[in-house]
């Protein structure tokens, strides 16, 4: 019996394809900053915000719908060495089913968003006889821990459904009860980790050049270079995680009876 | 026009008794700071006495107002400011034009001035025969004819008993629930050019003030819980069983206000020689030492820019988060800031907030001493209060590389404010256009962004210092004074060279094509474009695989 492969050797022979999911965000992102950074500087009066703002909506929404199949294409890569091609065929062909996964824990984060504002909102309101603007909004933020938590724990249900589905189950539900049953509270710790750890290096991106270099118009490249070397170092540890998902998933779908294709 | 105390106040003294003028001239320097030249003299004044109704928000009150002449005509009328009655109908100016909407709040209950007696030292009663109403459905002004015609430097005394009705807060003074901001609240004679036309204006949606220096008394008596923040010196406070009297005394100033609020926390430091005083609500901790650095360092910045404070008190107030209408407002030697979005370490990246305290403390200079007319030429106040804010941001981020790494606006404030303000559709109108001529989003771009970046491109094109030879001269010349653009565009061609004004600061003023600010700028920022793109990419990241 073979070891299973680590998820340093998953994400090693993924190389190609976490390039292409992150030259392909790249180029979705320079579609928003580069106008913007161009808006900010030209003294025009009367550049167009609107068309700006709808700019960024536009790559953005696309960037969300075209994520599913970029993900699916990313965890087969990440789950057999096969070629670029016959990877992104097999992620455009789980595409419909990785957008449901989605939209299903999108639905339920919203509802949970929903119930976490409403309470964080009755909590202020209620605290508001107290003329004490830190205790509300202190009440404000423990109102929202258990949406936070509940957000935490649907993020790596998505990630591990998804990864049921490149495993080859066959249906949302299944898809989502997979993921479900993966998400043991290790793995929410470690899928929260990974959050955490690009979070940091995206505080690191933000505050670092500007500490190191200032402002200044002599800190363009060092700041293009730093910051590009770091999001590429936020994709490599999200492969990084989405490779331990796909073990964890795997896992489970050896153990429980969740039908597969 | 544009003239100003110190010039009027030599027609005054020939009708002061000699002692007189003396005592005014130590009080005067009394309440100027240390470091300040002396407050100069004025010889208006108001003797307010007035009594907090908190639970009715209702003003109860007389006044004594003594007015001189300093017209070189004979006055057979007076023309008073009853600005509360702005919320008193949906007819009036101010709530046509979108006054009411003004910090996006609604008005909920109305408000009003009513005169109960208007009388000469004499006892001749003014009020019967009185015009209420000088334009329909607005009574924000009064006229009154005076029995005797007032000669050229002659004084009158008037005595004024009103009640006052606070509306709800949606714009500088109100109520929301506990907090009263007390302002516009008394009968106030409109200011008096020199050529004996009266400077009488409705109270507008978007403007604001104009009005004479004058020494004022404000006696307030209110119920003991509640605390009072006010701009001058208290110079007495004592208590009445259940009810609190405080005494506060204002030299040569254009207005006075205060604020009432149960759950205030006091804090003081002293800066420069000013007693710097900030009311806040409970849990306000964070704001209140954030917002002290601001104040800091933007006095020591804008005196060294435009002339010293001139007052030895400073009040802020921080407003409590449901009386939002009331912050971003100035008042003499009191402004009233905006709170925190979030009251916990004040680290946290907040540029707004500083912002509305370093542009509210700009207009210490802006206004309450170069009391330009703010509805007709309000680019003088606030254009040049934006500018001075921004300038003084900038240089205190550079200076502090933490705060400049924790906040992202940072270097490019400039920038940003020409992105924020200006990228709208279609053109802004001329910055040099009254108050009443702008929709609220033109009053943004035209009046207060505008003025600040042309200064910004002055100061990039012909150098840092002179620009600040021509503001500080303007500043200076102009301080206790009534400056007009003609005085700006004065100090700028002193500086700049004859006609500076007309071919430069004029047109890029107006909004022409051709001018100055049509000129690109450069190339974008490599730094902040490197910056949105790493922010992209995050963004992207997070919402895709």
């Amino acid at each position: 019996m073979t070891r299973p492969a680590s998820a340093a050797e998953r994400l090693g022979h993924a190389g190609a394809a976490t390039l292409l999911v992150h030259l392909s965000q790249s180029l979705l992102a320079s579609g928003v900053a580069l106008p913007l950074g161009a808006s900010f500087t030209v003294p025009s009066f009367g550049t167009q915000l609107g068309p700006l703002l709808l700019r960024v909506a536009v790559y953005t929404v696309a960037n969300a719908l075209f994520a599913p199949a970029l993900c699916m294409t990313w965890l087969y890569a990440l789950l057999h060495p096969t070629p670029l091609r016959e990877l992104t065929r097999r992620g455009f062909a789980r595409y419909g089913l990785a957008l449901r996964v989605s939209l299903a824990c999108a639905t339920c984060a919203g509802l949970l968003l929903a119930l976490g504002v409403g309470s964080a909102w009755l909590v202020h309101r209620a605290l508001s006889s107290a003329h004490d603007a830190r205790l509300q909004d202190l009440g404000a933020l423990a109102a929202c821990l258990p949406t936070l938590i509940g957000c935490s724990f649907l993020l790596t249900i998505h990630d591990t459904a998804r990864a049921a589905v490149a495993l080859d189950v066959a249906h949302v539900r299944a898809a989502l009860r997979a993921g479900y049953l993966a998400a043991s509270a290790r793995v929410i710790v470690e899928r929260n980790a990974s959050g955490a750890f690009a979070l940091a290096l995206f505080a690191l991106g933000l505050l670092g050049p500007r500490l190191l270099f200032g402002a200044g118009p002599d800190a363009g490249l060092a700041t293009l270079l730093i910051t590009q070397a770091l999001a590429l170092a936020m994709t490599l540890a999200r492969g990084l995680w989405l490779a331990r998902a796909l073990t964890h998933t795997e896992r489970v779908l050896t153990r429980a009876s969740v039908p597969r294709t | 026009m544009g003239v100003g105390v110190g010039f009027r106040y030599a027609a005054a003294v020939r009708c002061m008794q000699p002692l007189a003028l003396v005592g005014f001239v130590l009080l005067g320097a009394a309440h100027a700071h240390a470091d300040a030249p002396p407050l100069p003299v004025s010889d208006q004044a108001y003797d307010l006495d007035v009594q907090l109704s908190p639970d009715q928000h209702r003003i109860d009150g007389s006044e004594r107002i003594r007015f001189v002449n300093h017209s070189v005509r004979v006055l057979h009328e007076l023309y008073f400011h009853l600005y509360l009655n702005a919320f008193a109908n949906d007819k009036t100016v101010f709530m046509r034009e979108g006054g009411a909407r003004l910090r996006s709040t609604r008005l909920g209950a109305r408000g009003g001035i009513t005169l109960l007696e208007l009388r000469t030292a004499d006892g001749t009663d003014l009020l019967a025969g009185a015009d209420t109403e000088l334009i329909a459905g607005d009574r924000t002004q009064l006229r009154v004819h005076l029995p005797d015609a007032l000669a050229p430097g002659s004084a009158i005394e008037l005595h004024v008993r009103f009640r006052s009705q606070l509306p709800a807060l949606v714009a500088r003074a109100g109520f929301a629930d506990d907090f009263l901001m007390v302002a516009q609240f008394f009968p106030k004679l409109a200011r008096l050019e020199d050529d004996g036309t009266w400077a009488s204006f409705p109270y507008h949606g978007l403007g604001e003030f104009y009005a004479d220096f004058a020494d004022y008394t404000l006696r307030v008596r209110v119920p003991a819980r509640y605390m009072l923040a006010s701009g001058g010196d208290e110079v007495a406070a004592r208590s009445r069983g259940p009810v609190q009297e405080h005494t506060f005394i204002s030299r040569s100033v254009l207005d006075v206000a205060f604020a009432a609020y149960p759950y205030f926390v006091p804090s003081s430091f002293k800066h420069d020689g000013v007693d710097v005083r900030f009311f806040a609500p409970r849990g306000y901790d964070a704001a209140v030492l954030r917002q002290s650095d601001v104040v800091r360092g933007a006095l020591t910045h804008y005196a060294h820019l435009f002339g010293t404070y001139p007052y030895r008190t400073l009040t802020v107030v921080l407003p409590p988060r449901a009386a939002q209408g009331a912050s971003g407002m100035e008042y003499p030697a009191l402004f009233v800031s905006a709170g925190p979005w979030w009251a916990l370490p004040r680290a946290l990246p907040d540029p707004a907030q500083d912002l509305v305290a370093a542009h509210e403390l700009a207009h210490q200079w802006f206004s309450v001493m170069l009391a330009s007319h703010e509805v007709e030429t309000p680019m003088l106040d606030e254009g040049l209060a934006q500018w001075a804010a921004l300038d003084f941001e900038r240089q205190r981020y550079t200076a502090s590389s933490w705060l400049h790494a924790l906040d992202f606006s940072s270097h490019e404030l400039f920038d940003l404010v020409r992105s924020i303000y200006l990228s709208r559709s279609g053109r802004a109108p001329s910055s040099l256009l009254p108050a009443y001529a702008y929709t609220y989003d033109d009053l943004a771009r035209a009046v207060y962004a505008r003025p600040a970046l042309v200064l910004d491109r002055v100061e990039q094109t012909w150098g840092r210092a002179r620009l600040e030879h021509a503001l500080g001269a303007y500043a200076r010349q102009q301080r206790f004074h009534h400056p007009t653009l003609a005085n700006l565009w004065s100090a700028f061609d002193d500086t700049y060279g004859a006609s500076f004004a007309a071919r430069q600061l004029r047109p890029a003023l107006a909004g022409k094509k051709d001018a100055l600010l049509s000129e690109p700028a450069g190339p974008p920022s490599a730094t902040l474009t490197a910056q949105l793109l790493f922010v992209a990419q995050a963004l992207m990241h997070w919402i895709g695989t």
